[in-house]
């Protein structure tokens, strides 16, 4: 039997629940056994709708005198009356029902070439953000060491931040393979590779800021922790992405997320009075802003007591 | 005991505690295990071409029935904690040892026990009478044992006179060395005599001998950056630790409160000494740095200055000591400072405050056996200090068994300048907390700033 139009029953959010192939036109679509179509749904008449094919490719819909009609949601919510052209792929709403008509020679999407495993822009963004973060962290080894070892320790520096970015994006690739969906390893590397810059740049803004309000000694070590897991709990969440089909996994990528946010700022909390002793000491009087704090000392029988 | 630092060489700064530990762990392996380096027996023939061959011999025979190794052994025999040698002190058998020979058992009851092994190999089980950890002696009781006693000599000797002394270094058999008295060790709290012979791991508590056969030292440590240095506790001593009246039948929390006295009345000597008087003057850039404090302590000779990476760094340590065996290689008594002045040669302000920070480094727990000691707990502050601000971090541990006594840690480094300044530390083992109070307000009021 020649098919003449598909029918895609389709979901409260717009998803296909299943399909009818039809060999007749016209058909009746309605509540009713008489119906050809029929739909449990108690929104439709026992005989809703005609639906014949037109001359052209598309099809045609007349309402058989139905107490709701039948609406075209790409053209508003208001009830069509009489006679209605439609083209192939456009959803309808009767009742609480819609349904998608297709004819049969269309296809749901246009086929098209794959090219994620040789497409290479996403390497050149790879790589330019990869080069950043590297960058960017031998750029703060650079301003830290001193003496004739520099070039050493910032070379090492690059090397090793350009390795883990490496061995994170693949582990993070082996793991989309394994959860059926196949991302490229430069989608995650990307993603990796910012994820680092983007933390980087943030707390040293960060620290700045504190330091330009002289907040750095007193508040440094929480807000470290915030921006710190803030950072991480994104560039997790932007992997998962990646990665994630169903609802549950975006659940587990939020609470990871949240996980990761609360747990750092904690973790730096308790660590606070570690920091503390081990930090940066009181800040030198060149570097003091005129507007910072100058340190009073107690004596030393007050500290001893 | 602390004579095994290296008195004249600096030492580097950043491993100046851990470079101690060892230090002193060299020392008390004098008593805990075996330097094997010494390994000629009495009976051997490489004695006769000792000019004092028949002495020794002779020494040596009259001696054999009364000296012994002692062994500290867990409870179960199944492991041997520490070996040095005793001898027979009374004819009721009293035997003379080191109290850090048998100190892990007094500090852990229960865990060890003492035995003392004859020369002819019979191992007697024996009990620890009497304490004084201070001087470094333990009277053990083997009952039974019946000996004609070594006598100890009362008149003093002379510089130069010869001696003997007699130990067991473990697993090599009694042996007995020839060495020269050189009077009493000087710079020193110990008091302990000079005595020039190879004396070796395992002989500590064994006795030393003039050629008349009278004890006039017992054998206690040695240099171990000398050689041949050794020191010996007088027999004054132990002959006031034999006089002193009292039970011989000391229970367990009667010898800990004895060995805690001990401990107690040696850090007491030590912060007096070093609180007592004014202590030598030194300047390194802009301060005033206390150094030699008391009468006994050394320091590493001059400042040494390091250039590096566009900062320099002079630095002086010193240390005075009255080592007192705390267990598990463990020992309390020790004073030690460590200045570090770094100045900035070509650095920025924001380099030079993060070399400065990381010499100030972090409280890291810096070792310490968990079942003697508790964990540091620290306060920190900024303090004044003369002529300037630093910020000072004082930590404090307790011993579990010894009440009462404490390691402390003070750390200070300077602060609010951009081109020099200090990072001081104060490292203080076994000293109670109003000594460790004293001791670093002395600490922080020696120190000037001249700006």
């Amino acid at each position: 039997m020649e098919t003449l139009a598909v029918v895609e029953i389709l979901g409260r959010n717009g998803e296909t629940l299943r399909r009818e192939r039809l060999s007749t036109m016209p058909v009746v679509i309605g509540r009713g056994f008489e119906a050809d179509l029929a739909f449990d749904d108690p929104y439709l008449a026992a005989r809703h709708l005609l639906l014949d094919a037109d001359e052209e490719s598309g099809f045609t819909l007349t309402d058989l005198g139905s107490l709701n009609g039948f609406s075209i949601p790409a053209r508003g919510n208001q009830r069509q009356e009489a006679t209605v052209h439609i083209n192939a792929g456009d959803a309808i709403r009767l009742g609480h029902t819609q349904i998608r008509i297709w004819r049969p020679d269309s296809a749901v999407a246009p086929e098209i070439l794959d090219k994620s495993t040789t497409d290479t822009r996403g390497w050149i963004t790879f790589c330019v953000w990869l080069l950043m973060a590297s960058g960017l962290m031998s750029l703060l080894t650079w301003v830290d060491a001193t003496g004739p070892g520099r070039y050493g320790a910032v070379s090492l520096e690059f090397l090793t931040w350009a390795a883990a970015v490496l061995l994170w994006s693949g582990l993070w690739w082996v793991a989309s393979r394994s959860a059926h969906r196949v991302t490229t390893f430069t989608a995650h590397g990307t993603v990796g590779a910012s994820t680092l810059f983007i933390t980087t740049v943030g707390l040293f803004t960060l620290n700045t800021a504190l330091f330009v309000f002289d907040l750095y000694q007193s508040n440094h070590g929480v807000w470290s922790g915030i921006v710190l897991g803030a950072c991480i709990a994104l560039g997790v969440y932007r992997h998962l992405r990646l990665v994630s089909r169903k609802s549950r996994q975006a659940m587990l990528s939020v609470s990871l997320a949240v996980a990761v946010t609360l747990i750092v700022p904690l973790h730096y909390t308790l660590k606070q009075n570690d920091l503390d002793k081990t930090g940066l000491m009181d800040i030198p009087s060149q570097l003091r802003l005129p507007w910072m704090r100058v340190v009073n000392g107690i004596s030393p029988e007050e500290f001893l007591n | 005991m602390l004579d095994s630092e290296k008195a004249g060489e600096p030492l580097p700064h950043s491993q100046f505690l851990v470079s101690w530990t060892r230090g002193l762990r060299s020392v008390l392996i004098v008593a805990a295990l075996v330097a094997s380096s010494f390994s000629t027996a009495a009976s051997d023939d490489s004695v006769a071409a000792n000019k004092g061959i028949e002495n020794a011999s002779r020494i040596f025979e009259t001696a054999k029935g009364r000296i012994y190794q002692i062994r500290t052994l867990t409870q179960d025999g199944a492991a041997e904690n520490s070996t040095g040698s005793g001898f027979l002190v009374s004819q009721d058998g009293l035997i003379a040892t080191n109290w850090h020979v048998i100190s892990s058992m007094v500090l852990e009851p229960g865990t060890y026990r003492v035995e003392a092994v004859r020369t002819d190999g019979l191992h007697i089980p024996v009990r620890v009478v009497a304490i004084d950890s201070m001087s470094d002696l333990a009277l053990l009781k083997a009952s039974g044992e019946t000996g004609t006693p070594f006598a100890l000599r009362r008149p003093p000797l002379a510089k130069g006179d010869k001696g003997f002394s007699l130990g067991n270094p473990k697993g090599i058999g009694f042996t007995v060395v020839e060495g020269t008295f050189n009077g009493a060790e000087e710079k020193s709290l110990t008091g302990h005599y000079h005595f020039t012979a190879p004396i070796n791991a395992g002989m500590s508590g064994g006795p030393a001998l003039v050629s008349s056969g009278e004890v006039f030292g017992i054998n206690v440590a040695r240099r171990s950056d000398g050689d041949s240095i050794g020191f010996l506790v007088p027999a004054e001593k132990l002959a006031a630790l034999i006089a002193k009246p009292g039970k011989r039948n000391a229970a367990p929390d009667v010898l800990l409160s004895e060995a805690r006295q001990g401990m107690i009345d040696g850090q007491e000597k030590i912060t007096t000494d070093i609180v007592g008087q004014l202590p030598r003057v030194q300047q390194i850039g802009p301060f005033s740095l206390p150094v030699e404090p008391g009468s006994a302590s050394r320091c590493n000779g001059s400042s040494n200055r390091e250039e590096e990476d566009g900062y320099a760094m002079e630095s002086i340590s010193c240390l005075a000591t009255l080592p007192i065996s705390a267990g598990r290689k463990q020992l309390v008594g020790i004073f030690a400072t460590d200045y570090r002045v770094i100045s900035k040669l070509g650095l920025d302000p924001v380099r030079f405050a993060a070399r400065l920070s990381d010499q100030f480094g972090s409280d890291k727990d810096d070792g310490g056996d968990r079942k003697i000691l508790g964990l540091y707990e620290c306060r920190t502050s900024f303090v004044t200090l003369k002529g300037g601000t630093a910020r000072v971090s004082l930590c404090t541990r307790h011993y579990r068994q010894l009440d009462g006594l404490m390691d402390a840690h003070l750390r200070l480094v300077t602060v609010d300048s951009s081109d020099v300044g200090l990072v001081g530390e104060l490292t203080l083992r076994g000293f109670t907390e109003s000594n460790i109070k004293r001791l670093a307000r002395w600490y922080l009021e020696s120190i000037e700033w001249k700006r």
